[in-house]
């Protein structure tokens, strides 16, 4: 499934991102954007550095393999920089970015998986050694996540790491609300039930 | 000959006044180059009517119902300067820099609105008002504390309260916070 | 998104740096798009389109199209201008607020001290 992220539905339905347009920067990232758009290679590299943390890590949580995040989120800047004309503003890079790399993930997952998924209603519960740290509930989590089937995985990515809320997921994926709702409410159940001693702090509320 | 001479003489010299009276509320901004060069970060922005058009328009495309806020606000623009200057160490810039400047806003039509000067910070912030008659031409902001030196001159009519309203809201971010949280570099945030 | 362990699954997720040479190999490859072997394939199959007696219309297609992708790229570049219009519109704006509001709030400071 390759997203057809230049489509005008795209560019005139992606949501406002709350941490890139009212926050700081925002003026600074379009100015970036316009000189890339007339053909600065500083200012593309300046919007490279802006983006990589974001492009990077969708792409090291989805495919799992540092190599391989590494080649995706090289493809989806050269992509990004072949496409930059039709970028409207910083708001739809971000919109575009965060689609491409998703999209482009599942289809590499859907093509050659890496990793068996575990299907989310038979979560094993494995024994923590240690669940009074911090660093080893991440890390559970990381590997839970990272278990998670493609789509579920990012859309726990999309909700957890890009801190989009619901309806701004379901246009990034092109699925519908309900469906990301019952993602997100059945990958938490079973990150949940995966962190094993952990529980009687992760009672929680639904998302 | 000499009667030709004499109106063509006239006519130069006549120049700067029609241009100043087509644009009473443009001030002539000096050439901060050197500024420039020595600041960490700086802002230069030059928009003229045609310029001020096609911003509008982009902004209508782009922003959605906040957009109608900021075009309207700019509806009674004719242009806007910014010149804005950041140093990493007092005393980059001193006062001779915004002499020139200040001395128009001496001149008659020109009347200062409010001013702000905080002697611990080193604050100063004086507002001006440029006004033929009833109307209002222009808009003067000089700000200068120790490390910052911003002059915005905005030929044509603006309401301040709906400007004072702007900051921060969607299309418009809050200056002083830079991407990642490190000063740009100069050559980075130079617009024109 | 209040209850500890979503924000456990939020610190778990944060964003990782992928290097500081991660730009330049983005842009090496960008220069690697542009290689001369595009160039050699690209003469062989001009050579058979002239010996083609579809010439007339490959030529005016050809025209047609050169003619399009010249207007995208007017728009393209206007497009740009705009956009570069707006960003510093807005940081004028911003600025320009930015300091109405420090005399605004001076003002309130003097004429309510005790606040």
């Amino acid at each position: 499934m390759e997203a057809d992220p230049m489509s005008q539905a795209a560019a005139a339905t992606h949501p406002s991102d709350p941490s890139a347009v009212a926050g700081e920067g925002t003026a600074l990232l379009e100015i970036m954007l316009a000189r890339a758009q007339r053909g600065e290679l500083a200012a593309f590299r300046d919007l490279i550095h802006a983006h990589q943390d974001l492009v990077y890590t969708l792409a090291l949580r989805m495919l799992k393999v540092p190599e391989d995040a590494e080649e995706l989120a090289q493809d989806v800047f050269v992509s990004a920089h072949r496409h930059l004309a039709k970028i409207t503003c910083a708001a739809h890079l971000l919109f575009w970015l965060r689609r491409t790399v998703c999209h482009r993930a599942i289809d590499r997952l859907r093509r050659r998986p890496l990793h068996a998924a575990l299907p989310l209603d038979t979560v094993a519960e494995v024994a923590v050694a240690d669940v009074s740290r911090d660093p080893l509930l991440e890390r559970r989590l990381q590997d839970l996540v990272s278990r998670l089937p493609p789509m579920a995985r990012a859309v726990v990515l999309l909700k957890y790491q890009e801190d989009l809320d619901p309806s701004e997921i379901a246009t990034t994926l092109d699925m519908p609300l309900n469906t990301v709702k019952s993602h997100l409410q059945r990958s938490l159940a079973s990150l949940r039930a995966g962190c094993g001693e952990l529980r009687p702090i992760v009672a929680g509320s639904q998302p | 000959m000499r009667l030709r001479s004499i109106i063509s003489l006239s006519a130069l010299l006549a120049l700067p006044a029609l241009a100043l009276a087509a644009d009473p509320g443009r001030l002539q901004l000096p050439d901060f180059t050197a500024l420039a060069k020595i600041a960490t970060q700086s802002v230069d922005i030059s928009l003229d009517p045609s310029l001020l058009r096609l911003a509008s328009g982009a902004i209508n495309g782009n922003d959605g119902g906040n957009g109608s806020a900021v075009t309207g606000l700019i509806q009674g623009i004719r242009g806007i300067y910014v010149r804005s200057y950041t140093f990493d160490k007092p005393g980059q810039y001193s006062k001779a820099d915004v002499k020139a400047v200040e001395a128009q806003l001496l001149t008659p039509g020109w009347q200062a609105v409010v001013s702000t000067h905080d002697l611990k910070q080193g604050n100063n912030v004086d507002i001006y008002i440029r006004r033929t008659g009833e109307r209002t031409d222009g808009l003067a902001i000089i700000a200068a504390d120790r490390r910052q030196l911003t002059i915005v001159n905005i030929v044509g009519s603006i309401d301040l309260a709906k400007l004072a309203q702007l900051q921060g809201q969607f299309g418009v971010p809050k200056v002083g916070l830079t991407l990642g949280g490190t000063p740009q570099s100069a050559a980075s945030s130079q617009t024109h | 998104m209040s209850d500890e362990f979503e924000k456990a699954l939020q610190r778990a997720l944060r964003r990782r740096d992928p290097g500081e040479d991660f730009s330049a190999r983005v842009l090496a490859r960008l220069d690697a798009s542009e290689l001369p072997g595009a160039t050699a394939d690209f003469d062989s199959r001009r050579r058979s389109v002239f010996r083609s007696r579809w010439l007339p219309a490959a030529l005016a297609a050809c025209t047609i199209a050169a003619v399009g992708l010249i207007q995208l790229r007017q728009h393209a570049l206007e497009t740009a201008r705009a956009n570069q219009a707006r960003a510093q519109l807005l940081q004028a704006l911003s600025i320009a607020s930015d300091n109405v509001n420090i005399v605004r709030a001076a003002v309130a400071r003097e004429e309510n001290p005790n606040s």
